[in-house]
């Protein structure tokens, strides 16, 4: 996954995305240094455990779980387990566009 | 002479009395907890086995011997048709149901969905069946779960029946937008379920099966919340299930997150308002 979330990241810098995680690992140092090996730049709440406090409210049984949320808050799509990188790509930019131009987000 | 007679008469009486003993009848019972216990002392086998295995190939070699449920499915369906009123029956029904993993037409599984379906509908203990189907997306779990819901007497099997078919409804819908982006499975499922119910499927509108899903949610809260299951009662089964439902599907509003960053600094989900948001459960484990 990483890879192609590092280079989603960077595809649309200075556009209307952000890529935020909610992170399930109990050892906060060791994920510190898994981030920095890894490249993971992007912000991520740390829940500490599978059964943290937003994984459980959120309903999450499956890891990753990826929810699309549109520039007005509203939930367009959710995934369990990645849908491909052409799917998420396709999905996220048809919403960053719709978010650049200031339209209703098309269905 | 007269005495061999006798002698050969005492003997005889012994001999049916010995043959007697050497085979007891076992009741059906008997006969499901023996298969019970041979899928388990293979399991146990193989176990072994994996866990002393040190390399990659003894590891696959081990796998080679993993007891298939599917292979031993038959025996459990035999001794079902054999007895088909004994409570065992409902035992090893409930075990293909539950292992065997093939699905479609002639599997065991459907065979054995098909032996609850004639013989089980009204039985007080039909729940576990009920909900160890939640998962299948088949047009025969559908109308078997329904069967129990309108014609079961017992209040216990209607909750279990009431949340099962909840949850099949919405598994099954969000299985389908799954499946739409994933063209390369189609044959799969085809073969599966049978080419005109996947088309059927395939025009299943998600916002309508979630609608439904809430409906049969609210009605297994109302009307059996405190019926009990395997782990908990109906009630706290239905919770977390019907707030994904109203609130974490596509189309609602996203609930805010209030949380720290790994460097202990505050922050929310609304900060990013504006911007088009992916949010990403994962972990490095």
């Amino acid at each position: 996954m990483y890879p192609h979330e590092r280079s989603l990241v960077k595809k649309m810098e200075g556009k209307p995305f952000v890529l935020v995680g909610v992170n399930s690992d109990m050892d906060k140092k060791a994920l510190k240094e898994a981030m920095e090996k890894e490249q993971i730049t992007w912000r991520s709440f740390w829940d500490q455990n599978t059964g943290g406090p937003i994984a459980s409210s959120w309903n999450i049984h499956g890891w990753p779980t990826l929810y699309v949320i549109d520039d007005k808050g509203i939930i367009r799509h959710k995934w369990v387990g990645s849908p491909g990188e052409k799917v998420m790509d396709d999905s996220i930019e048809k919403l960053v566009k719709a978010a650049e131009g200031g339209n209703e987000p098309g269905k | 002479m007269y005495r061999m007679v006798g002698v050969v008469l005492l003997l005889l009486p012994a001999l049916p009395a010995a043959g007697a003993e050497d085979k007891p009848k076992d009741t059906p019972a008997d006969q499901y907890q023996a298969l019970v216990k041979q899928y388990q002392d293979d399991m146990n086998a193989f176990m072994k086995d994996y866990r002393s295995a040190k390399t990659q190939e003894e590891r696959q070699k081990a796998f080679e011997k993993y007891p298939q449920p599917d292979k031993l499915a038959p025996k459990f369906l035999e001794l079902a048709e054999k007895n088909p009123k004994d409570p065992a029956a409902l035992d090893a029904l409930l075990w293909v149901v539950t292992n065997a993993r093939v699905q479609g037409k002639d599997s065991a599984r459907s065979k054995a969905l098909a032996g609850l379906s004639k013989d089980w509908v009204e039985s007080p203990k039909i729940g576990p069946a009920c909900l160890a189907l939640a998962q299948s997306i088949d047009k025969q779990t559908e109308t078997f779960l329904r069967a129990v819901l309108d014609k079961n007497p017992s209040r216990d099997a209607q909750g279990a029946a009431c949340v099962a078919l909840a949850e099949y409804v919405k598994n099954r819908a969000s299985t389908v937008d799954q499946l739409k982006n994933q063209p390369q499975f189609a044959k799969v499922y085809e073969n599966m379920l049978g080419k005109d119910y996947y088309q059927e499927l395939m025009k299943l509108d998600p916002e309508k099966a979630n609608k439904e899903a809430e409906d049969l949610y609210e009605r297994a809260a109302d009307k059996y919340g405190d019926v009990k299951l395997a782990n908990g009662t109906v009630g706290s089964m239905v919770k977390p299930q019907l707030f994904e439902i109203r609130h974490l599907s596509v189309g609602k509003k996203a609930p805010e997150i209030e949380g720290e960053d790994i460097d202990g600094k505050k922050f929310k989900l609304s900060d990013y308002k504006g911007k088009v948001v992916m949010l990403d459960f994962w972990g490095n484990w």
